[in-house]
Formats: C-alpha cells, sequence, structure tokens
C-alpha cells in the first residue's frame, strides 16, 4: 500500500518539478526573443527615450563699459512649450500644467485647441521650482527648452546706446542691433542622454561641449560720465520741457565716445513698454539746423583762408543789417563795431554773415565737407543720418551763405557738431566718433575695430586762435554759464529758430564746450530741440548743464585745475 | 535506457559489498557523500551575491534629488544578507520535525499577522494595497514569511492526515480549509500575485500528498466564476493590469521593462551601464531588477540566472525524493516550489508574458524581509538534505533519526539508489 503511494507522491512531485522546467525552459526562450531577436526594435525605443538632440546656442555676449562694468548680460532660463498634437488628454494636460505653471486652466486649453503647432506656453522662466514640477509630470507633448534673458542691470541709462533684444533674443537697436553677429552665441547641436526626468545626464557622440558664449563687446563709453551726462539731460529735460534733448561726451583725441543720452528715453529692458518714438538715438538720427553753434566751423574756414583775424574789426551795422535786398539780419545784442573775436563772443550774426561772404559759397561748401557734414560720421551706430546742405547748384551767396554763417540753412546731427568742436579741440584733427573700443572672444581674444586714422583738417594755430576766442566766449561772452573756476572752459552757445513752414516753432537751443581748453580732455554737447517758454537761449538752457558734466568729469577723470588763482577757497566759495 | 535498467541490480551489488566492507574496514568511503545541501547553498548565495551587485547597480545611480548615499541601500541589502545567512545557517540545525510540529503554531501567527496587515493603521497601504506593516522604518511584509509557515504548516498537516486525505469531510474539507484561509487573505490585500503563487505551491503539495482529484475538480470548477468576478469587480487595476498585458508597449512598467531587456542584447550594456534604472523603469531595484541585470549583462546574465532558479528546483526537488521521510519530502517539495514558482512569474511579468503582479525575483530583489523569510526556508531544506545525507553518509544510517523522531512508516524511507 504505502509503495504504491510513495511511488505516486514522487512521480506527481516529479511532474511538478517538470512542468516548472518546462516553464524555465519557455522563459528562457522568451527572454532570447525579446533580448537576442528583437534586439535592434528595443535598442532603437530605447534610444528614443534615452538620447537627445537638442539644437543649443551659446549664450549672447556680454557688453561692458570701458572699466569693464556690464551694461548688458545674458543668463540661462527656460521656456515652456506645448506641442498640442502630441498631448493626449487635454484635460490632464490643463489640469496639471495650470497646477505648475501657475497659468488659468483655461488660457491652456485654449491654447490646446487653438490647432496651432507648437506655442509657447511660458517664456524666460527662471523659478526652478516650476521647472522641477513640469518635469516631475512627465507630460507628453510639453517640452522644456533652454533660452536666455537678456538683462541691462542700468535699465535706460544706456538704453540709446545700447538697443535693446526681441523675442528671440535677436539684436534690434543700437550696439545690440549693430554687432548681433559678434554677440550671438555658437549655435551646436547638443546630442546627449537624459533620465528619466529629462534631465541631461552624459553625452555619447560628438561634442560633449556647450556651445560658446558670443563675444564680449567693451565699449568706449563710462558709467560714471554717462551718468553725470544723462543727470543733466534729463534736468534739462524736466526743467525746459523741450520736446527733446540730447548729450554727447567725446574723447576729442581718438573719437571715444564716453557719454551719449536722449530724452525721451526707454527702459532697455522693457522697451515695448515705450512708445517708438522713444527708440530713436537721435544724437545720430535727427538734424537740427545748429544755429550759432555753428560759428566756429565757419570761423575756422576764414582764418584758415586768412581773410580775417581775429582782432579786426567788423562793423555790426548796430543791429540791423539788409544784405543785397534779403530780408534783414538782427542781433539779439545790436552793435556797432567789434573785433571779430567778440563777433562771436558776443554771437553776432550780421558780424559774422560778413566773413561768411568773404569766405565764399565754393569754400564754405568745401569746408563743411571737410569737417565732414553732410556725410556720416560712420560711428558705429545704427541708423545714422547724414544731415543736409545745400547742394552747390543751389548755393546762393545772398541767401545760403548769409544763413549757414550763422547755422541756419543747414541740418546737421548732434555728433556731427560735436566731432566738428572736437577737431577745433585737439589741434584740427577730424576723429572718427566710436562706441566700441574692442571685442574679446570666448577664448579671450582681442579684436578691435578698424580704427580710422584722424585727418589733419585745419592747421594747428587756426585752432589755437578759435580756442581762444572760445575760451572768451566762456569767459565774458554768451557762455558765461559754463564757467568752471579754476578750470578753462571753451565752448559756443547756440540758439536756432526752428521753422515750421514759414513760422518759428520753438527753438533748437544747444552749447557745445570742451575743457581744459589748452589740453582738452572732453568735448561735451547738450542740445534742446524744440523749447517754447520764456529762457531758449543755448547759453541759458543748455550752458549750465553742459558746465556741470565738464566739472564733475574733470574732477573723475584727475584733471587738475590749470589757472593760478584757483585757490582750493575759492573753488569752495564757487560751488555754494 | 539500459542504464536505468541496470542500475538497481549495480547498486544492490554494490550496497552489499558494501556492507561487508564496511565491517571490515570501518567509515564508508566518502565518494557516498551527498553534496545537495552544499549545491542548494551555493546556488542560493551565488543569487544572492547576483542580487547584491545589482541592488548596488540600480540604487547607486542619483534620483536627482541629490542627497544620495550611493552605498546606503546596498549597505541596508548587505544587512539583510547578513542576517539571512545567519538564519539559514540556524534552521539548518534545527530538526525539521520539530518544526513540523510547530507549524501549526506558525500558521496561526501567520493568519493572525495576514489579517492584522489588513486593518488599518496596523498595516500601511502603499500603492492602495495593505501588504506591509512599518516597524522602525523597515517594512514587513507578512505574507512571505507566510509563504514559509504554510509549507511547513501544510506539510505538517498533510502527514498527519495522510491516511484519511481521501475522506471528504475529514481530510480533504480541512486541508482545503487551510489552503482557501490563506489564499483569500492575501488576496484580499490585494496581492493578486502573491495568492496565485501561494495557491499553485499549496495545491500542487496537497494533490502530491495524496488529496482525491475527483473531491479537487468540482471544488475549482465551483470556485472559479465567483473568484473571477469578485477580482475584476472589485480591484480595477487589475483590468488594467491584463490590458497593460494585452498591449505591452502601451503600458509604462512594461513598456520600460521590455526596452531594458531588449536594448541589451545578447552580452549587455555592461555592468552599471544601465539606462532604464535612471527613473524610467519604476520598481528598478526590486520587482524590476531581473530587467536591469538583462539590460546590463544581456541574455548571458539572464540566462545564467534563470538555470541558477533551474538548478534551485533540480537540486531542491532531488532533496525532497531523497527526504528521509514524508514530512521533509513535502516540506522541501512545498519551500523548493516556493522560490522556483516565484522566480519563475517574476520572470515572466517582467519579460511580458504574464501580467503585472507585485511580485520580487527571490534572493535577488531588494527588500529584507523576503529574504530572511526565504533563507530560513532555504535552511529548512538544507535541514531535510543533511538528515537524508547523514542517513547515507555515515554509520546513523543503521539506526534511521527519523525513525525515532517521527510517527511515520519506516518503510516510507526512501531507497536513495531507487531514485
Amino acid at each position: 500500500m504505502s509503495d504504491v503511494f510513495q511511488t505516486r507522491e514522487r512521480l506527481l512531485a516529479r511532474m511538478a518539478g517538470a512542468v516548472l522546467a518546462t516553464v524555465f525552459v519557455l522563459l528562457l526562450g522568451r527572454l532570447f526573443q525579446v533580448q537576442v531577436v528583437e534586439n535592434s526594435f528595443f535598442k532603437h525605443k530605447a534610444s528614443a527615450f534615452h538620447r537627445r538632440v537638442k539644437k543649443e546656442k551659446g549664450l549672447r555676449g556680454t557688453i561692458v563699459d570701458r572699466t569693464g562694468a556690464p551694461l548688458a548680460l545674458s543668463t540661462p532660463c527656460r521656456r515652456v512649450v506645448i506641442h498640442p498634437g502630441r498631448v493626449k488628454s487635454i484635460d490632464v494636460a490643463a489640469r496639471s500644467l495650470s497646477w505648475a505653471c501657475d497659468v488659468p486652466e483655461l488660457k491652456i486649453r485654449d491654447e490646446l485647441r487653438s490647432g496651432r503647432p507648437y506655442v509657447k506656453l511660458l517664456d524666460r522662466v527662471e523659478d526652478n521650482e516650476m521647472i522641477r514640477r513640469l518635469e516631475g509630470l512627465r507630460l507628453e507633448g510639453v517640452e522644456i527648452e533652454e533660452t536666455e534673458k537678456r538683462y541691462y542691470p542700468h535699465g535706460a541709462l544706456f538704453s540709446h546706446i545700447l538697443g535693446f533684444v526681441g523675442e528671440d533674443n535677436q539684436g534690434l537697436e543700437g550696439i545690440e542691433g549693430k554687432f548681433d553677429g559678434a554677440l550671438e552665441g555658437e549655435l551646436g547641436a547638443l546630442d546627449y542622454e537624459q533620465d528619466g526626468s529629462q534631465h541631461r545626464f552624459f553625452s555619447v557622440g560628438l561634442p560633449d561641449r556647450t556651445p560658446d558664449p558670443g563675444h564680449e563687446i567693451v565699449l568706449a563709453v563710462d558709467t560714471v560720465i554717462q551718468s553725470f551726462l544723462d543727470r543733466e539731460v534729463e534736468e534739462a529735460y524736466r526743467h525746459y520741457h523741450p520736446d527733446s534733448v540730447s548729450g554727447v561726451v567725446l574723447n576729442p583725441w581718438d573719437g571715444a565716445v564716453l557719454a551719449l543720452a536722449n530724452r525721451p528715453n526707454f527702459d532697455s529692458n522693457r522697451f515695448l513698454d515705450s512708445p517708438r518714438e522713444t527708440w530713436r538715438n537721435r544724437v545720430v538720427a535727427d538734424t537740427y539746423a545748429p544755429g550759432s553753434s555753428f560759428k566756429p566751423v565757419v570761423a575756422s574756414l576764414a582764418l584758415e583762408r586768412g581773410l580775417v583775424s581775429p582782432d579786426e574789426t567788423i562793423f555790426c551795422e548796430n543791429g540791423r543789417w539788409s544784405y543785397d535786398g534779403r530780408a534783414p539780419l538782427s542781433d539779439t545784442h545790436p552793435h556797432g563795431s567789434l573785433a571779430f573775436r567778440d563777433v562771436i563772443v558776443e554771437s553776432s550774426n550780421i558780424g559774422m554773415a560778413k566773413v561768411g561772404l568773404r569766405v565764399g559759397r565754393d569754400a564754405l561748401h568745401e569746408g563743411f565737407r571737410r569737417f565732414g557734414f553732410a556725410q556720416k560720421t560712420g560711428i558705429d551706430l545704427p541708423g545714422e543720418a547724414m544731415g543736409t546742405m545745400t547742394r552747390l547748384a543751389d548755393w546762393t551767396e545772398k541767401y545760403t551763405t548769409v544763413s549757414v554763417s550763422f547755422g541756419q540753412e543747414i541740418a546737421v546731427t548732434p555728433i556731427q557738431l560735436v566731432t566738428a568742436f572736437a577737431a577745433i579741440a585737439n589741434g584740427g584733427y577730424r576723429v572718427k566718433p566710436r562706441i566700441v573700443e574692442k571685442f574679446v572672444s570666448p577664448h579671450g581674444e582681442v579684436t578691435y575695430p578698424v580704427r580710422v586714422e584722424p585727418q589733419r583738417i585745419l592747421p594747428l594755430a587756426v585752432c589755437e586762435s578759435l580756442r581762444s576766442i572760445l575760451e572768451d566766449v566762456v569767459n565774458r561772452g554768451t557762455g558765461k554759464p559754463a564757467r568752471i573756476p579754476g578750470y578753462r572752459v571753451a565752448g559756443k552757445t547756440g540758439t536756432a529758430e526752428r521753422f515750421v513752414g514759414r513760422h518759428v516753432n520753438g527753438y533748437v537751443s544747444s552749447f557745445c564746450g570742451f575743457a581744459p581748453a589748452d589740453q582738452p580732455a572732453v568735448v561735451v554737447l547738450i542740445m534742446l530741440n524744440g523749447v517754447h517758454g520764456a529762457e531758449y537761449f543755448g547759453g541759458t538752457v543748455a550752458a549750465p548743464g553742459v558746465k556741470r558734466v565738464l566739472e564733475d568729469t574733470l574732477l573723475y577723470l584727475g584733471i587738475p585745475p590749470t589757472e593760478v588763482d584757483a585757490s582750493p577757497v575759492a573753488w569752495l566759495d564757487s560751488s555754494d | 535506457m539500459s542504464a536505468t535498467a541496470t542500475a538497481p541490480f549495480v547498486s544492490r551489488v554494490r550496497d552489499r559489498a558494501r556492507g561487508v566492507f564496511a565491517k571490515a574496514a570501518g567509515p564508508p568511503p566518502p565518494a557516498t557523500v551527498r553534496y545537495d545541501s552544499l549545491h542548494l547553498v551555493a546556488i542560493v548565495l551565488t543569487l544572492t551575491g547576483i542580487g547584491l551587485i545589482m541592488v548596488f547597480s540600480t540604487t547607486a545611480v542619483a534620483d536627482g534629488s541629490g542627497l544620495v548615499d550611493g552605498v546606503m541601500q546596498l549597505k541596508r541589502q548587505a544587512t539583510w544578507v547578513l542576517v539571512s545567512v545567519l538564519s539559514l545557517l540556524v534552521t539548518a540545525r534545527i530538526d525539521y520535525h520539530v518544526l513540523g510540529r510547530l507549524g501549526r503554531y506558525a500558521l496561526a501567527a501567520a493568519a493572525i499577522a495576514l489579517l492584522l496587515v489588513l486593518i488599518p493603521h496596523i498595516g500601511a497601504r502603499i500603492n492602495g494595497a495593505r501588504r506591509w506593516f512599518l516597524v522602525a522604518r523597515l517594512s514587513i511584509q507578512p505574507s512571505e514569511i507566510a509563504k514559509v509557515a504554510l509549507a511547513v504548516g501544510l506539510a505538517d498537516l498533510l502527514v498527519r492526515k495522510h491516511d484519511i486525505l481521501g475522506d471528504f469531510k475529514k481530510g480533504y474539507v480541512p486541508v482545503m480549509a487551510l489552503i482557501g484561509f490563506f489564499v483569500g487573505v492575501i488576496a484580499i490585500e490585494p496581492d493578486i500575485g502573491t495568492a496565485v503563487l501561494v495557491l499553485c505551491v499549496t495545491l500542487t503539495m496537497a494533490i502530491v500528498a495524496g488529496i482525491r482529484f475527483r473531491h479537487l475538480v468540482p471544488t475549482l470548477l465551483l470556485m472559479m466564476p465567483p473568484a473571477m468576478l469578485a477580482l475584476f469587480l472589485k480591484f480595477e487595476h487589475i483590468g488594467n493590469r491584463l490590458s497593460g498585458f494585452r498591449n505591452p508597449l502601451e503600458s509604462y512598467h512594461t513598456l520600460h521593462s521590455l526596452v531594458a531587456l531588449g536594448s541589451g542584447g545578447v552580452f549587455g550594456v555592461g555592468l552599471g551601464n544601465g539606462r532604464e534604472k535612471l527613473n524610467f523603469l519604476p520598481a528598478k531595484s526590486t520587482d524590476f531588477i531581473f530587467s536591469i541585470l538583462g539590460e546590463e549583462l544581456g541574455f548571458v546574465g539572464t540566462a545564467v540566472v534563470v538555470l541558477l532558479f533551474a538548478a534551485f528546483i533540480v537540486v531542491g526537488l532531488r532533496i525532497a525524493l531523497r527526504a528521509p521521510d514524508r514530512l521533509g519530502f513535502l516540506i522541501a517539495l512545498g519551500l523548493t516550489l516556493f522560490v522556483a514558482l516565484q522566480a519563475a512569474m517574476n520572470i515572466a511579468v517582467v519579460t511580458a508574458s504574464m501580467p503585472t503582479k507585485g511580485i520580487s525575483l527571490p534572493f535577488v530583489s531588494m527588500g529584507g524581509s523576503s529574504i530572511i523569510a526565504l533563507s530560513i526556508g532555504v535552511g529548512i531544506v538544507v535541514n531535510v538534505a543533511r538528515q537524508s545525507e547523514t542517513l547515507v553518509g555515515s554509520d546513523a544510517a543503521v539506526a534511521p533519526r527519523s525513525n525515532s523522531v517521527s510517527g511515520i512508516d519506516a518503510s516510507l524511507q526512501p531507497e536513495p539508489r531507487a531514485l
């Protein structure tokens, strides 16, 4: 009996074992099928999960001032995009995205149903916590792209120099627009592996380096001087309510633009908040009749040809003079006879017209071109205007020569005017104004923009006599408000009527000055366009601002006072 | 065929001769000592070693939190392995007959534990199922312990009822009630995978021990429809898993499990190089550790593991068949089946050959209570093996220990050579 049971039990146990062994053989076969036969299929599947090829761009280059202080810089951030076609459930996607991104659920639903293939849900996200939440969702059709955000730490201070970048970080205005190519980061494809949370793991294949950032651009601009100028431009804009104000500080020796400011202006970080009109860099893009500040240019041409000497007496017709049947000219302050020096010091239009007539139209036309009027200065900013000058064919002595002698019937940009003053200041050289000092590649190689050798356009002697005349303008003439005790300041005021049709509509009031007069460190121009108030003389509305910019800049640059009688006490007294 | 036919004759001659020589030459030659227990332990230790390596490989990677101690899980698991080896060594020295008599208490304890785990606040709910006790940051799964208790306790019951198993009321019903109770409480957790495993193994034990098919078949036919209905109505996730099984590439778990295995190829991507463990494959160090093993070590690696489990069946079954008595036979059979079938189910799940179930791979998957329970089970099997080894390999064969210990008919003692 028991032996029979025993055999039966053994048999059943062996059968159970045999069944299990068969199962293992089948499993072995299944493993062979999955791992060996279907290997390539699953390898393909695996690489779809693990591999990513992503187009990646290096960060946009930084823009710094001459001291290295950053003016525009980029930081990496993310962009959340949806491919609605790949989203499985609109409900789930909308609800979880709303939770993760803090965007109204309805808005996401609308975007998902919009039928667009690519929706930018959020751009320039810097909240890493939000990104982590999104990654945790592992939503099909939702991707997180790398992008960058451009920062302008000084906001509006440099807006007209720097410009701004558009939605895809392309440079649109200013240096950003002009040197977009140099600033743009390297474009590369990144082949890498990711983990289940879409984090990059380790790269396979080719470029295991992130693409290079763009070039760093070092500007000639100085943040401190810029803040001086900006302050005064703002002050003039607030105080006299002109349509616009422009200001430039130029190094007369190499053409470096140390500061440049306009009103109205905008914040580069939020350029869309300001009207388009404010984006224009009026220093280079707008032209004005310069008025009396143009007189030194005409005077230099007369002096150069020996047609007049500084101390020659010129009859100023007691303030009213009609030339050749032309409508009579008048001077603000009537004078009888004046030395030529005082024609400029007192800013007599009649005296200046007489000198201009001596030079004649051909010499004036040629001379203006030599100074660079009616041509682009070549400054490295976009949108530069050429200015206008009457064609030689249309140029009449009666009208054109007389008018241009005191800065009418010619339109110049502020940068042209300041460049002309720089030539007088530096002893006769025409310089090319420039914003960019140098480019620094991500690997530290430095390249300089093409330098134009300064051209001699005036003899030194002419410049020296002009500088002494312009010094007199400040010391005892219309430019008195620009006087700085202890320093020798030279400059010229300008007040031009702004014609709209035949009517005068406000004034273009300016002052362009430099100091120290014998060895100028900087040339400063402040120009108010469309001054309507009771005070509109350039000496009143522009000269004080120029004075304060010069004063602060000379102090900042460490240039000592040159005049002997400038005792520290007198200095302190004057500042009260 | 001729070899098997002559075997009994040859062995009979040899045994007779040995008897003659034994009197003359003292202890028998060592060639007669069997190494079943050593083989079994070697297999288990190899699997455990592979498991430790894979646990390290799957847990040493960062999880994105940046706060991972790469060897923390390895140290934990190594501690469990150490405890397991010690429990194996200890249980191997405890006479399984003693354990057999304690079996009913073990069953009672396991039953209480399985009921307690269902009570909220006592049993922890993880992923919608109450299967664990959380004690001092350890999670203990009572069904793991129940498996060992059930193998021993059921074997004990079957031996005690052996002569009346044919009797429906006195033999069949108590056995089936025991099986039904345990399968039922495990299924309620819900832990359908383990319930199926327990059902298969315990029924096999009962069938082998001699319950009648004429009782069993109608019972199964009666139980099948309500059981299926309950499963589908009560547990939504079963439906999900079945659909995941039908379309393996649609279900996240199975898809990534297959991708891991499939991308391994013949030799694998290299130990430690697996990609699916990087936050893709869930339960990468527990239920799906075999997939990562397949990815990193390829078909060669998975085949070695499968063959090790196949060897475990062979050796375990041989120990069962050579057991000194029916109790040892049934215990060894039951425990062997538990380990082997669980391995088969786990591998079937990860290869998408079976719907997903929360079943770990014995000795390989990370986890404390599982490997300790399994090692205790292996220790008991080793004890069974040692008793038959003692029987053959020494003079103790003259007076088999089991005769004096168990009340089982001495004629049931296996004749080793006839196996």
